[in-house]
């Protein structure tokens, strides 16, 4: 941010506290000064994973199968990664649970699904909670990228 | 109940949420409330009041749209003539 604009509370685009707080919820705004603010975020965005994989199951993230949900939870960061790296793992190659034939129409090639996956509604909450995560931290991302100096300044005199 | 014995939390999704799932939207406004009001409260000593407020908000307006679609549905499609 330049001198000038610091002054008159310009908006400028900052992309390493973009880059933080995709890698760690609410390290943009850590690493801006703002250390309550970013601690606040990434509580929020931890309690909403927390929450949707004790739904969901590990197979709440799950990349191949839930691609545009995956897309809104990748913006939570590499936890989705991490997370579609486990189901892939332990879900669906059987680690955990067991593989059985899915129902397929005639002439369909038939394949195999774990008893562990998720169906229904503990499915759909599950990818809500973490895909609301990957959104709610993607709007943090902007506000970490954005926020001027003169508004930090005038928040911190706040607190 | 023996499923329950069966369950690997963080792992396979909760059993049996069949009937309870509407109760979901209660951590699901305060996860959302938390993050939001992080971001826009001007004063974090407002944190509290202000997630709270947000909670209460979003719960009562899902609840009020539930009740619109109930009375939608239940009363005034049966309502509609028959062809």
């Amino acid at each position: 941010m330049t001198t000038e604009a610091a002054n008159t509370g310009q908006q400028t685009f900052n992309p390493l506290a973009a880059v933080c707080a995709w890698l760690i919820p609410g390290l943009g705004h850590w690493i801006s000064g703002e250390k309550a603010r970013g601690g606040l975020i990434f509580l929020g965005i931890a309690f909403l994973w927390i929450c949707g994989i004790f739904i969901g199951g590990l197979d709440a993230v799950d990349r191949t199968s839930d691609r545009l949900w995956f897309v809104a939870q990748a913006g939570s960061g590499p936890v989705a990664f991490a997370v579609n790296g486990l189901n892939e793992r332990v879900i669906k190659s059987g680690n955990v649970g067991e593989l059985i034939d899915a129902p397929a129409m005639r002439g369909q090639k038939v394949e195999k699904i774990s008893t562990s996956m998720g169906i229904a509604r503990a499915n759909e909450y599950g990818i809500l909670f973490t895909a609301l995560a990957g959104l709610m931290n993607m709007i943090a991302i902007l506000d970490a990228a954005t926020r001027n100096k003169s508004e930090r300044r005038r928040e911190g005199e706040g607190t | 109940m023996t499923n329950m014995l069966a369950w690997i939390p963080f792992i396979e999704p909760v059993p049996h949420i069949g009937s309870w799932w509407p109760l979901l939207l209660l951590p699901l406004s305060f996860g959302l409330s938390l993050v939001f009001r992080a971001i826009r409260t001007k004063d974090l000593s407002n944190y509290a009041r202000d997630v709270t407020i947000m909670t209460m908000q979003i719960i009562l307006a899902m609840a009020g749209l539930g009740i619109v679609f109930a009375v939608v549905v239940q009363w005034l499609v049966p309502l509609l003539p028959v062809t």
